[in-house]
């Protein structure tokens, strides 16, 4: 596919997937940040950042139980 | 499409084309949308009432102690019966009616993408209503282990137990079908200029719905394969003197099962966010991050199946997980009731009958939600578990929410189907009557619940007989008013005054842009729609 194009924009591409996924969790944004960040994005990316984060919350609140329940 | 101009809506063809059969043939030969969507709601509308009948079999053997009407296994009976008949009989197929007629229309498609899949799925319903309902008359009666299934008991069960799994794997297979439907449909059909992210609030719902259900329904038909093979077949997954687990199936239920929470309530979600705009005259408040919140809702339901089981004995890192997680779940869930109050914020608001069940169902659903919230803390659960607390709780959720969200979606699709306005007076009439009569039905079991009243028990300690009585006359005044409903719709479809093609001022829409009623075929030429602002 066309791996330098993608190359380029990927690094902020990703980061803006993550900072979306984590304002839909919240549930309401900034129209103007919102703007921004989907200008660039593609579908693929939000659904790996959506999936990555669900992970990340899952093993979060792991570690948060791990913490409060070995006391 | 607030704004949107639509050309070509005028081409679509009027009445019926002479080559499709008449009569009976033409219902069960369909692949049309609108036919399959009518018949989707008729099939929900009659199940409605037949699981309605048991649960005033239920409440009617309730309302006093001691043992009048029904032996208790009969009454378990009825408890199974009921609860599998509401969701997979009455709800749901009631919000893929919705989407079998108002999606095509709502994204300029001329039909949905597998047509006769369409039919299929839709003619899978009634063998599958016919095996449930056929199950009570059959040696040992029907399945009484409740809708969830649990073993041991559903190992031991007769005959009517298998026709229970037989229904479910049919229904089961119906609903992957519609999905795969209804996905594709939105992802390949919509007229050019409609992006994702102008698409209908609706079709977002179901799309997200559609993905849920093809991720959970195999899960479910899983589980009761599985149930059946332990039945017959000499496996031993659930059984624990073979080495199997019952608490197994527990995990594969519930894994199914919250997730099918939301299959419910995501497009309840999305008919209140059109009929809230509507009538509030403003454009829906955060489109795009309710879009994107519903996806994430949707992918937490995944993670959280556990807050069923807090005494099945977990580990107490177990519960403390999933506490957490379904406490956190409500965060994006609770945002939807604020982005809708937004909507209405210094709106002109009107109070027709859709609006008034949109408000009813934001209402009482907020309530059911936070009774949810109450249950998902383990300490108070493990109080309340299996109580009347928990019933109550979701038939706030599931009446109030699901079933008065797909009232308001057919007072206000109505005109555009049949062509005719209902009477508005009458409409809320049924309004009223069912939020007061729902109300007195089930609140009181909230004070059952916490004194103790256990669920699934025809008899009960004499110091629960009162508000036993109030919840009793509260379920059959809901229970009649519900036929006022149905002499609303005969009356609208026989003679109401004629409907206009975009009946509700602020409505929006392309499916408010063909004449009602809605021609047999619609946009066999796509529309052209030209403004880019603006969503449904
Ligand atoms: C006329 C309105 C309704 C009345 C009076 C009613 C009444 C009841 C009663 C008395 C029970 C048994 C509670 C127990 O002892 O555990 C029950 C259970 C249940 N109901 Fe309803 N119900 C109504 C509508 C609905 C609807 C629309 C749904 C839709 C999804 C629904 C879903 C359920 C479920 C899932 C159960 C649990 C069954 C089980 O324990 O296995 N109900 N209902
Ligand atoms: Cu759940």
């Amino acid at each position: 596919m066309n791996g330098g194009v993608m190359m380029a924009e990927r690094k902020a591409g990703l980061l803006q997937a993550l900072r979306t996924v984590l304002s839909a969790l919240f549930g309401v944004r900034r129209r103007s940040t919102h703007d921004e960040d989907v200008a660039g994005l593609r579908p693929i990316q939000v659904i790996i950042a959506g999936v990555i984060v669900v992970a990340a919350f899952v093993l979060a609140i792991i570690a948060f139980v791990q913490f409060v329940a070995t006391r | 499409m607030e704004a949107t101009h639509v050309h070509g809506a005028g081409h679509a063809h009027g009445g019926d084309h002479a080559h499709h059969p008449k009569g009976i043939m033409r219902w069960i030969t369909t692949t049309n949308h609108k036919d399959i969507g009518t018949m989707y709601l008729w099939f929900s509308f009659t199940m409605f009432l037949v699981g309605g009948v048991m649960a005033l079999i239920l409440r009617a053997e309730l309302f006093q102690p001691g043992l009048q009407f029904v032996e208790p296994e009969f009454f378990n009976q009825m408890i199974t019966l009921h609860g599998l008949i509401m969701v997979f009989g009455a709800i749901m197929p009631a919000f893929v009616g919705f989407a079998n007629w108002m999606i095509p229309l709502m994204i300029g498609a001329p039909d949905m993408a597998f047509a006769r899949m369409n039919n299929w799925s839709f003619w899978l319903l009634p063998p599958a209503g016919i095996l449930l309902t056929a199950s009570m008359f059959v040696p040992g009666g029907a399945a009484g282990t409740g809708w969830t299934l649990y073993p041991p008991l559903s190992i031991q069960m007769g005959i009517g137990m298998d026709m229970a799994i037989f229904a479910i794997h049919i229904l089961g297979m119906s609903s992957i079908m519609g999905s795969i439907n209804i996905v594709t449909t939105i992802l390949n059909l919509r007229a050019p200029g409609m992006t994702l992210m102008r698409m209908p609030m609706f079709c977002w719902t179901w799309l997200i719905t559609g993905y849920l259900l093809i991720a959970v329904m195999p899960v479910l038909a899983g589980a009761v394969t599985m149930l059946l093979t332990d039945r017959h077949f000499g496996t031993s997954f659930f059984n624990a003197a073979g080495g199997g687990d019952p608490v197994l199936f527990q995990h594969i239920f519930w894994f199914f099962g919250h997730p099918e929470v939301y299959i419910i309530a995501l497009p309840a979600f999305g008919v209140v966010s059109h009929v809230i705009p509507a009538f509030a005259r403003k454009p829906l408040f955060g489109y795009t991050s309710m879009v994107y919140a519903i996806a994430a809702i949707a992918l937490i339901s995944f993670i959280v199946w556990a807050h069923h089981m807090y005494v099945v004995g977990m580990p107490v890192a177990g519960q403390l997980y999933f506490m957490y997680a379904t406490i956190l779940i409500a965060v994006p869930t609770g945002v939807k009731v604020f982005n809708w109050v937004a909507t209405m914020w210094r709106g002109s608001l009107t109070f027709e009958t859709p609006m008034l069940f949109a408000l009813g169902f934001l209402f009482l659903f907020t309530i059911g939600g936070f009774t949810g919230l109450v249950l998902s803390n383990t300490a108070v659960d493990v109080q309340l578990q299996d109580t009347y607390y928990v019933v109550a709780h979701f038939h706030y959720v599931m009446v109030a929410g699901a079933l008065f969200s797909a009232f308001a979606a057919v007072y206000y699709w109505l005109p555009k189907w049949t062509g005719h306005m209902y009477d508005e007076t009458l409409g809320k009439w049924h309004f009223w009557l069912s939020f007061i009569f729902f109300n007195i039905a089930f609140f009181p079991q909230h004070f059952l619940g916490l004194a103790g009243m256990p669920r699934r028990i025809p008899d009960y300690a004499l110091q629960f007989t009162d508000f036993n009585q109030v919840s009793t006359i509260g379920a059959f005044g809901f229970g009649l008013s519900q036929l006022l409903f149905l002499y609303i719709v005969l009356k609208t479809i026989r003679s109401g005054e004629k409907a206009a093609a975009k009946p509700w001022e602020g409505a929006t829409g392309l499916e408010w842009t063909v004449p009602s009623p809605a021609p047999y075929h619609t946009f066999e030429e796509p529309p052209v729609l030209t403004e880019a602002k603006g969503h449904a």
